[in-house]
């Protein structure tokens, strides 16, 4: 079989240009959206958290919970997988162990007050980051770094403002990054 | 020396297996998701899939969602083997001929 340099040099360009168009395709499979919404989420939590009395935090909590866990539900409908993957799977099994052993140290550790009950469920949260950047998207363990060492510094040196400071560095930075992938998959 | 694969190297069979050797390598792709990415009929996507079939590079896996007939299609091992030596033989190419071309200018 013959191939002239041309027509190997397009085959090549042919097989980049399939494997680019997967990338962006499995990249506006989900993930990406998920950021967005649960930049928005912690945003308005922590937000709110700042203004409202200590008393009503668990109910905007518990209520933006419940909004950001029913549109990832429709989220997962709509972008549902075209593309099977034991790594799907994997995603699933590692985020259950994340929420079961997150409230297994919420119990044991008894946070005295909400910013340390939120750094608490930051660095769980944050630590399936830099897991799932491992595997995949470099950029989700950056997030995960980034997204701990501002809620630690905050709750260290600026504890009055901890929860200001988490609207804007950590929910800005999720939805930040979930745009960011967004765009380099363009 | 890697050799060119006759039977990958016809235009569509190459994005069919460059589509499938992106993902991991247990990844399996929806047969419409496939269809519609390359813009082919089904019958077209059918036959080129029954000759990579036949040849072990890929496999057909057929299943039920929501009581509905779904084909999934994923790579073999041997194709994902045959597809890496392809492209190693289509970069020697390249590079044999940007070797002749510096040689030459």
């Amino acid at each position: 079989m013959d191939v002239s340099r041309q027509e190997a040099q397009e085959s090549l360009q042919v097989i980049h240009e399939v494997a680019a168009q997967m990338r962006r395709n499995v990249a506006r499979g989900g993930g990406p959206y998920y950021m967005v919404l649960w930049g928005a989420i912690w945003f308005l939590g922590f937000l709110m958290s700042h203004f409202v009395h200590d008393i009503y935090q668990g109910w905007v909590w518990l209520t933006l919970v419940f909004i950001g866990t029913v549109a990832s539900a429709y989220l997962g409908y709509r972008f549902r997988s075209k593309v099977r993957s034991q790594i799907d799977v994997r995603f699933t099994h590692l985020w259950f162990a994340i929420i079961a052993y997150s409230s297994i140290w919420m119990w044991l550790a008894q946070p005295k007050t909400g910013e340390q009950a939120s750094v608490l469920i930051t660095s769980f949260m944050m630590f399936a980051y830099v897991v799932i950047g491992l595997w995949i998207e470099r950029t989700a363990a950056w997030v995960g770094l980034i997204v701990t060492a501002f809620a630690l510094l905050s709750y260290v040196l600026i504890r009055d403002y901890y929860f200001l400071c988490m609207a804007f560095l950590g929910g800005g930075t999720l939805m930040f990054s979930g745009f960011y992938i967004l765009r380099k998959w363009k | 020396m890697a050799k060119l694969n006759e039977l990958i190297h016809q235009p569509v069979r190459l994005k069919i297996m460059a589509a499938l050797i992106s993902m991991e390598d247990d990844a399996q792709l929806e047969f419409t998701y496939l269809r519609d990415m390359l813009g082919l009929t089904d019958g077209n996507l059918g036959a080129h899939l029954r000759k990579l079939e036949e040849a072990g590079y890929v496999q057909l896996v057929k299943t039920f969602v929501a009581r509905k007939p779904r084909t999934y299609v994923a790579s073999t091992s041997e194709g994902q083997q045959a597809f890496a030596e392809h492209v190693a033989a289509l970069e020697a190419i390249v590079y044999a001929g940007e070797a002749q071309g510096e040689r030459d200018g």
